[in-house]
Order: structure tokens, then C-alpha cells, then sequence
């Protein structure tokens, strides 16, 4: 998942609060692990809702419309994964 | 990274297969990397015959419910469950089409009789992913896997059409997946299911916006309710050409997003809420490394302990059916049925044929062997109903990720969850699941370990023992239930613990897991899953148990010997007694004179009952088996329960019955009264003391008996040292806790 625009103020998924949302502009992962999420819908610029902090750490992922999916991730996956926060 | 790819199914693991009742498609999948072109030529230039039906690839992202859709299709039960990757194999159902459409479509496939082969398929978030599901979903739409088993007959040839399933409530990533098969090409109808779950949350997408953005035909539908079932067939029966020109799609992402906002268009979109929602509140909880581990024990002990209370009063009518009840049966009307039923199939049986060999028969080796197994219909159906129920809430992806944490000490992934909990059904699907596991080292690891979980086939030897135990204590059964699933699972993630520091060492990838959304369970599903395995259990008993039955009772009662001189001599004494009372005066002096006698009899005949079965085949083949298993408590008799088992640990119970068929009076007593009065050759001491019980218990838990899943564990592990390693590691293990815990139970007295 390279990331297409420089990220303003990037996070670690991991540090989100419950509820807070943001935009995923990166990640550090391994490429098997990439791009399993990337198909997941968990790509470059994916709305995310952060729904549970911790391990695991779940995320609620806007796919257009009005649709979402939850993915439920390990601790290693959320550390490796920025997101730049909504204000 | 390596491509990995499951390698060719053997004959023999797929014949395993097709007994268990389902066409498999073979994967010409090989060690060689395999090449990403879905729509590449036809394999070896194959050419449908003329008459084959068209076929048609059902895809989707994982849990789009394309089972349900392919079940409710092909009137196929195949298992579904709202947890992503269920399906893991290919699978094929013939689905009939619109008449009134195929009719006047001259330029359809020529004749097949308005009808098309399905095959259903695993989920996938991509075609594109190095992943086993992905990569047997590339192989079938690109014609090089081989549909073998069922009517289609062993033909390898792409697919005419693809049917993507998707995910009404969420459309823009299962729209991914729909923009990669029109890219390639492919012929392609959508399904567009779950229709109900976005008309409850306001958000039911405009099906023709969908299809005009698309440019394929697009269906609502719900798989589950079988609304919108007949459009699809009509729109299958108008299936588009063969050959569709390959679309350009530049960003398939943003195609697809905007594909899916434009068919939403002007509903207000379900998820504003910035703050914890219903489903937030409850993952939470279920997920919490505490409360979440709490509310696990919670379900699984409720389960069981449901399980123990209501299974036993079906228990109790079907023993009665086969054994007697004439307390039970003596309020029926007319008399004849109050006779038949208080006498049993035993008993009946006892009555209508001459007593003479073929009645022994009948009595003691068929309805004494296939009642003892069909005892345990209730707990069978009773189990795979609250399972299915409760896989369909949703809760167990959520279970996954509490295991997660519970099994990374061990060196097993989260992946490993959803093989290892398979496995608590049967240890076959469960070793097939473990494709899903990313890691090779991890996969092998959890092929090795998942058969010492609790497998269906273990219940009617834990019920029996754990009843034996604990008679009528339904709280402590259903501890002692869960405490040998609990060490079904010790044993296995033990034994992975020691097979990732040795043999199999290396790292573990983090889990990631979609977690579907909480659905109400579905009845309909979970009593047809019932009602089926039901079907399977019966079959079971009526062949396999039924002919091992019948062998041992045959080696059981033959050859025949001379009574022993005791029982002559009980027998002689009891004539002399009678005769000597016909010359006394008193009629309280003939009566205590005949009791006696009486008395003296029966003690001849299970004299001579002892004699005859331990000189049986049966009784040497036990005896010379004994001192092997003597160290663990058990005597000759376990010993051929033990033995017999080998193939299949389901036999136990029906072996003991036939073992200890013919006990005295055993004609009255249910299989539990007659198990638990057995006793040893001295007559007096019980076969089943609370440490033998324990002992059979342990050994039972953790022993491989089961010739199928080593089949299956040499075909997935790849060679069948791995299955060989397998049987020794596990013998080992159960000899090895089976005698500690003989000793331990007899240190403590019991
Ligand atoms: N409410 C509702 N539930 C559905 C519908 N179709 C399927 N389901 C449920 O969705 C869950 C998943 O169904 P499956 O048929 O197993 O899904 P699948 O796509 O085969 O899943 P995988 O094999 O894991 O890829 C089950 O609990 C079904 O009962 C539907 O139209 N409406
Ligand atoms: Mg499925």
C-alpha cells in the first residue's frame, strides 16, 4: 500500500481513540499483509472509524455509498498501519 | 513470497470425500507457481461434450452468503455460517433455469434442458491475491481444475458464466471483485444479496442504476428468504455470449466506490454516527481479553450443559425402544402396543423367532450393536443445532480474536481458530480449513495438532463414560463434558507449542480478520443442518457400526464350546433339588425348593456365558491384546472395545454393548444399566470402576482413531510421514495421560 500524498499528520492506527475517525495514508506492513488489507478494503485513502482500541483493534472501513465492513486486526498490524486523524 | 498451492488431491483422500457425500473438484493446481490469467485457454484443448450443461462459477467476497444462494439454487445443503471462510473447497449443484427465457433463446448453448451446473466457490476479497482460495478461483474460471464426483463427470473447461454475490449493505468493496471479472472478460451476472438487510437500514441500493453503472445484469435478492430467486433464474437462462470484450477499468477502487454511491443515491448513508454503536458495544465486551474470555466459557458451558439436561429424555424413549420399558409402555392402548413396546426390539425379537442362533443374532449383535450408537441421535442433533445457531449470530470471527491472544504462546496464528474449531464437528474439514492458515510452517503445525480436539465422533464415548461417572449429577457432567473439550484443545496447542520450538520452528504473521455483522440466527438453516447430519449419523450406523457389529458379534460367539463342568454341575444340582421337593409334603417347601433351583440356573447360564465369550476369537484376540493395555486398567474386554476402535472411535460404545450383551437379564436393561453391571470374569468385580472410567476417558480424548483424517493429513501435509508422525505422537500421548490418570484416581480412591 504506497502511499500516494505526503500525510499531513500521520498516526499509528493503534493510537486513534474509540470513535474517532480518519483517512489511512500508508502503511509498514509486509506485502503478503498488504495487500490482503488493501482487498479488504483497508487501501490508501479508506475512511476508517476506529470502533475498538487495543487487541484486537477493530475498525470500521466506509466502501462507498453506504456501505461499511468491520475488520478486526492484531496489535502488530494496527502499529503498522498511519492514518491521518479527522479533525 | 513462495506461491503456495495445495497439492493434488489423492484418490484415496478424495474417495474419503465422496463417502462423506460431496462432489470435490480437483485442482490441477501443482508445486509449480501458476500463472494469473482467468481467462486463459481451456486446459489440454477440452470441448464440452454437446449435451453438458453450461456451467456457471458462483464468486464473491467471503460470507456473501453465495452458499445460501447456491443451496436455495441446486437444493443443496452445503454448510453455511455467517463467519468468512466457510467454504473452502469447490463444489458443484445443478440449478434449473427459467423455462419461458431459455425457450426463446436461440443462441444459448445448444439443448441442455434449461438447466446449469453451479459451482459454488470460496470466498475472495481478489482475484489477484496469493492466497489457496484465490488461487483454486483462478484454476476454475480459467478451466484448469476438473470437476470430478456428481453428475458433471470429470471435465475441465472454463466456466460459460460468473455469478458475483455481493453484499447489498457493502457494495463498494464486493464491487471490487465484480470490476476484476469484467475486466477479464468474463460473462458475468450480479447478484445482488443481503437485500434485506439494506432495506432495514434504509440504504437498499437502486438495482438498475446498479446495473446500468455496471453494464452486466444485476439481481436483488436474499439467499436466506429465497426473494428475488426467480429473476435470477431468468436472468441465468439468458446468459450473456461466451466471449464479452474485455473492459478497461483504470482504477477499480474508484470505480467501484463510485459505482456503489451512485446506486445509493439519495438514501442517507446508515453509519454518521461519530459515537459507539450497538455492535461497538457488544465486540467490545466479546472481544475484551477478560470479559471476552468469560463470555466464551459462558457459551461454550451453556451449550454443553443444554446439551446434558435435554438430550437425555429423547435418550431415555429411544433405549426404551430398543431395550424395553414395560413401566413406561403399560399406559399405552390397545394391549398389544403396550406389550410390543414394553418388551423392546430386544425383547420382540427374543419372542418372535425361535430361540436358536439366528435370534442371539439379531438380539445381541444387530439391535444391541446399531442401538447403542443410535442412542446418541439426540446429542448428535442436539449439537450440530446449537452450533449452527450460534455460528450464525456472527459471534465466532469475534471468538476468533480471543483465541488469537490465547494461541500466539503456542506458535499458532489466529488462522489456526477457524480449522481448530472445525475440527470440534470433525476432524476432516477442519484439516482442509487449515488452507486458510498463511504460514506454511503454522498450516502444517495446525493439520498435525487439530484431531485432538473433540471430534462428533468422540461424544457417544464421553456421554457414556461421563454417564458412568456422574450419573445423574447434571451440573458435574457437564463440567467434566467441557473439561474433555478442554483437553482436546491443551493437547493440541501443547503439542503445537512443542512442534513449533523442534521441528517446525519459524515466525507467526499477524491475524486480520473481516468481522461480519451480528444477524439473527437462522431456524431454517440450523434445523436442516440438524436433519442432515441426523441422515449421516443413521447411514453411519446402518452400514459401517452395523457390519463391525455383526463381525464381532460373529467372532464374539464362535467358536462354540462345551459348557465348563461348573454350570453342568450347577444345572444337575437344580434338577436334583426340584425333583427332591416334588416328594415333600409342604407347598412353602416346593416353592423356596424352585426359587433356589431357579437361582442355581441362572448361575449355570452366565457360568457358561463367561466361558463360551472368552473362549470366543473375540476373548483370545482380547486376551492376547490385554497386557498392552492392562498397565491402564482395562481388561480383555475393554481391550476389544479399545482395539476395535482403531478405524473408528464411534464402534466403542456399540462394541461394548455386544460385548456384554447376554449378561444376565440384559434383555430388560438399557445400554447404560447393562454397560455399567459389567463385570470381569470373576463375575463380581465391574469392568467400569471410576478409575477405569477416567482412564478410558483420557486415552478416548486424546488418541487417533479415525483411518479417514490420516488420509486427509498425508493429502494436506503432503506426504504421509507427516500423518505416520501424526498416529505415533498421539498414541504416545494418550498411553502415556491414560496411565497417569489410572494411577492418579486410584492413588485418590476412586
Ligand atoms: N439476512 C440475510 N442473511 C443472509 C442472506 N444470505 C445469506 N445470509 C446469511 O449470511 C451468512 C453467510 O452465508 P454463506 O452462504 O455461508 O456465505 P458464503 O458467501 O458462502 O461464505 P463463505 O463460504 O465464507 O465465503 C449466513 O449466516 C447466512 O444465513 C440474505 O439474503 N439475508
Ligand atoms: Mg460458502
Amino acid at each position: 500500500m504506497p502511499s500516494r500524498e505526503p500525510c499531513r499528520s500521520p498516526v499509528a492506527l493503534s493510537q486513534l481513540r474509540p470513535g474517532q475517525r480518519g483517512v489511512v495514508c500508508g502503511s509498514a506492513l509486509d506485502p503478503a499483509d498488504a495487500s490482503f488489507l488493501e482487498a479488504m478494503g483497508l487501501c490508501c485513502n479508506a475512511d476508517i472509524r476506529l470502533c475498538r482500541a487495543g487487541a484486537p483493534c477493530i475498525v470500521a472501513v466506509t466502501t462507498g455509498g453506504a456501505g461499511t465492513c468491520r475488520i478486526g486486526l492484531s496489535r502488530p498490524l494496527a502499529e503498522r498501519i498511519m492514518v491521518t486523524p479527522a479533525p | 513470497m513462495a506461491q503456495r498451492v495445495h497439492p493434488i488431491p489423492s484418490s484415496a483422500a478424495l474417495a474419503t470425500f465422496r463417502h462423506l457425500g460431496d462432489p470435490v473438484i480437483e485442482s490441477s493446481a501443482h508445486d509449480a507457481p501458476i500463472a494469473v490469467t482467468p481467462s486463459g485457454p481451456p486446459a489440454a484443448g477440452h470441448t464440452p461434450p454437446p449435451l453438458s450443461p453450461p456451467r456457471i462459477a458462483l464468486l464473491g467476497n467471503p460470507n456473501t452468503g453465495k452458499t445460501t444462494l447456491f443451496n436455495r439454487l441446486s437444493g443443496l445443503r452445503h454448510k453455511t455460517s455467517n463467519f468468512p471462510g466457510t467454504t473452502l473447497e469447490a463444489r458443484l449443484g445443478r440449478v434449473k433455469l427459467a423455462d419461458a427465457a431459455a425457450a426463446t433463446d436461440p443462441a444459448g448453448p445448444p439443448a441442455h434442458g434449461h438447466v446449469a451446473d453451479l459451482i459454488d466457490l470460496p470466498g475472495i476479497y481478489s482475484l489477484d491475491l496469493d492466497q489457496p482460495e484465490a488461487i483454486l478461483c483462478r484454476d476454475v474460471l480459467a478451466g484448469r481444475a476438473r470437476v470430478g464426483g456428481g453428475a458433471g463427470g470429470g471435465r475441465a473447461a472454463p466456466p460459460e458464466a460468473v455469478l458475483i454475490v455481493v453484499d447489498a449493505t457493502n457494495l463498494g468493496r464486493n464491487l471490487v471483485l465484480v470490476g476484476e471479472c469484467l475486466r477479464e472478460g468474463l460473462p458475468t451476472v450480479v447478484a445482488l444479496n443481503m437485500i434485506d438487510l439494506a432495506r432495514r437500514a434504509r440504504a437498499e441500493p437502486d438495482a438498475r442504476a446498479l446495473a446500468e453503472s455496471l453494464g452486466c445484469p444485476v439481481v436483488p435478492c436474499g439467499a436466506r428468504s429465497g426473494e428475488g430467486l426467480d429473476a435470477l433464474r431468468h436472468a441465468l437462462a439468458d446468459l450473456p455470449a461466451r466471449t464479452e470484450p474485455r473492459r478497461t477499468i483504470p482504477d477499480l477502487r474508484a470505480w467501484a466506490f463510485e459505482a456503489a454511491s451512485r446506486a445509493v443515491a439519495g438514501r442517507p448513508p446508515t453509519t454518521t454516527t461519530a459515537g459507539r454503536t450497538f455492535t461497538d458495544r457488544v465486540d467490545h465486551v466479546v472481544t475484551h481479553p477478560l470479559m471476552g474470555a468469560v463470555v466464551f466459557a459462558l457459551v461454550m458451558g451453556g451449550l454443553f450443559f443444554t446439551l446434558f439436561k435435554l438430550a437425555r429424555y429423547p435418550m431415555d424413549a429411544i433405549d426404551g425402544l430398543f431395550a424395553g420399558n414395560p413401566g413406561w409402555a403399560a399406559a399405552w392402548q390397545p394391549d398389544w402396543l403396550a406389550h410390543a413396546l414394553g418388551a423392546g426390539l430386544t425383547g420382540l425379537t427374543r419372542q418372535l423367532l425361535p430361540a436358536g442362533l439366528l435370534a442371539d443374532f439379531v438380539a445381541d449383535g444387530v439391535i444391541a450393536g446399531v442401538g447403542a450408537t443410535v442412542i446418541f441421535l439426540p446429542q448428535i442433533c442436539l449439537l450440530f443445532f446449537l452450533i449452527s445457531l450460534l455460528e450464525d449470530t456472527g459471534y465466532l470471527a469475534r471468538g476468533a480474536f480471543v483465541m488469537d491472544r490465547l494461541l500466539r504462546p503456542f506458535g499458532l496464528p489466529g488462522h489456526a481458530f477457524v480449522p481448530l474449531l472445525s475440527s470440534h464437528a470433525c476432524a476432516l474439514p477442519g484439516i482442509i480449513s487449515a488452507r486458510g492458515v498463511p504460514d506454511a510452517r503454522e498450516r502444517l503445525t495446525t493439520i498435525l495438532v487439530a484431531p485432538f480436539t473433540t471430534c462428533s465422533a468422540r461424544i457417544p464415548v464421553y456421554v457414556m463414560l461421563i454417564t458412568l461417572l456422574f450419573g445423574h449429577r447434571p451440573t458435574l457432567a457437564a463440567l467434566a463434558f467441557v473439561g474433555c473439550y478442554a483437553l482436546g484443545i491443551l493437547a493440541a496447542v501443547g503439542s503445537a507449542a512443542l512442534a513449533r520450538g523442534t521441528i517446525l520452528r519459524g515466525r507467526s504473521r499477524p491475524m486480520a480478520l473481516e468481522l461480519p455483522t451480528y444477524k439473527i440466527p437462522s431456524l431454517r438453516t440450523a434445523l436442516l443442518t440438524t436433519w442432515d447430519r441426523a441422515l449421516v449419523f443413521l447411514r453411519s450406523a446402518g452400514t459401517n457400526i452395523l457390519a463391525i457389529c455383526i463381525v464381532l458379534w460373529w467372532l464374539g460367539s464362535f467358536p462354540h464350546v462345551a459348557p465348563p463342568a461348573r454350570a453342568d454341575q450347577l444345572r444337575a444340582d437344580a434338577q436334583a433339588l426340584v425333583e427332591r421337593s416334588a416328594v415333600a409334603e409342604s407347598p412353602d417347601a416346593v416353592s423356596d425348593a424352585y426359587t433356589l433351583a431357579q437361582a442355581m440356573n441362572a448361575e449355570a447360564d452366565h457360568v457358561e456365558r463367561a466361558h463360551a465369550k472368552s473362549s470366543s476369537f473375540l476373548g483370545m484376540m482380547g486376551r492376547a491384546a490385554q497386557p498392552v493395555f492392562a498397565p491402564l486398567g482395562y481388561d480383555w474386554q475393554l481391550t476389544i472395545g479399545v482395539l476395535s476402535s482403531f478405524a473408528a472411535r464411534e464402534v466403542f460404545v456399540s462394541t461394548m454393548s455386544i460385548v456384554f450383551a447376554g449378561e444376565e437379564d440384559s434383555s430388560r436393561d438399557g445400554v447404560f444399566q447393562k454397560i455399567s453391571a459389567a463385570t470381569r470374569d470373576d463375575g463380581t468385580t465391574p469392568v467400569f470402576t471410576p478409575a477405569v472410567c477416567w482412564s478410558l476417558l483420557i486415552y478416548y480424548i486424546l488418541a487417533m482413531q479415525c483411518l479417514p483424517t490420516l488420509a486427509v493429513t498425508a493429502r494436506e501435509a503432503g506426504g504421509i510421514r507427516w500423518a505416520l508422525l501424526q498416529l505415533a505422537w498421539m498414541s504416545l500421548v494418550a498411553y502415556a495421560a491414560a496411565f497417569v490418570a489410572y494411577r492418579l484416581a486410584l492413588a485418590l480412591g476412586a
